[in-house]
């Protein structure tokens, strides 16, 4: 159960991220179209609730994500080859 | 200009919309037009000797004889004018279908309602000749809107959320 809801929300991470990713190409050339704007805004958003979400409890997704100020909890997670099934 | 490529931001800013833009009947138009040269050919050679045949029991063999290669080219060119006529050629604005579900004629018919010249057999010279009043040594890329969005799950899955660049992969055509 914790591995599929694990494994949906790093499907929604992606999906999100990627989402941004080809906004941001579109903003690259079309640097003021405020539909797009607000298209990016919104998604970065959600992309961070994501993270935040699976940070607190899957432990983090990138260095970037340590928050415990206590201890270094990075390595505490399994790596990406390390991946119950 | 839309470039996907980061790489080239700063020389997209330098770039205006393009002068002369693409015009979808134009190119249509003139691919119809083309057809005259059709019309005009030669006949093949199997149809030559069934013109000089007498008629006679092996005529009948002839008449339900495969067509030559031309002559079926120009009958599917017909059928697709005609086509063309009652559906519009207007249909940058409907959403594409995905690759997969497109056949060998809705591949050719949307790559020439999306301005392409190169539909069938890109490397033929008719095929070429649809820009033949075009300016040599200049590229022309339609401005891309924002508009069409997949919703976000079918954007991942795709490869690209703005459905207008979710295109048939052609190339294969190409390469035959």
């Amino acid at each position: 159960m914790k591995n599929r809801q694990k494994e949906e929300l790093l499907n929604l991470i992606g999906t999100i991220g990627f989402n941004m990713f080809d906004t941001v190409l579109f903003l690259d050339t079309h640097p003021e179209n405020q539909e797009a704007l607000a298209y990016y805004h919104k998604y970065h958003e959600l992309q961070k609730q994501a993270v935040r979400e699976y940070t607190t409890h899957f432990g983090p997704l990138s260095s970037d994500n340590v928050n415990d100020t206590n201890r270094w909890t990075w390595v505490e997670t399994p790596w990406p080859w390390e991946m119950e099934d | 200009m839309q470039n996907q490529f980061s790489g080239y931001r700063s020389a997209n800013r330098n770039l205006c919309k393009p002068t002369v833009s693409l015009d979808v009947n134009n190119i249509c138009n003139t691919e119809y037009e083309s057809k005259s040269k059709h019309e005009s050919k030669p006949k093949c050679e199997s149809e030559m000797k069934h013109e000089s045949k007498p008629k006679c029991e092996s005529e009948m063999k002839y008449e339900s004889k495969p067509k030559c290669e031309s002559e079926m080219e120009y009958e599917s060119k017909s059928k697709y004018e005609s086509e063309m006529k009652y559906e519009g050629k207007h249909k940058c604005e409907s959403k594409p279908k995905y690759e997969s579900d497109m056949g060998y004629e809705d591949k050719t018919k949307y790559a020439c309602n999306m301005g392409w010249p190169c539909n069938v057999k890109p490397m033929m010279k008719e095929k070429q000749d649809c820009l033949e009043n075009m300016p040599i040594a200049m590229a022309y890329v339609p401005w891309q809107q924002w508009r069409d969005l997949y919703c976000a799950q079918d954007g991942y899955r795709r490869g690209t959320i703005f459905s207008e660049l979710d295109l048939p992969f052609l190339a294969a055509e190409v390469c035959k």
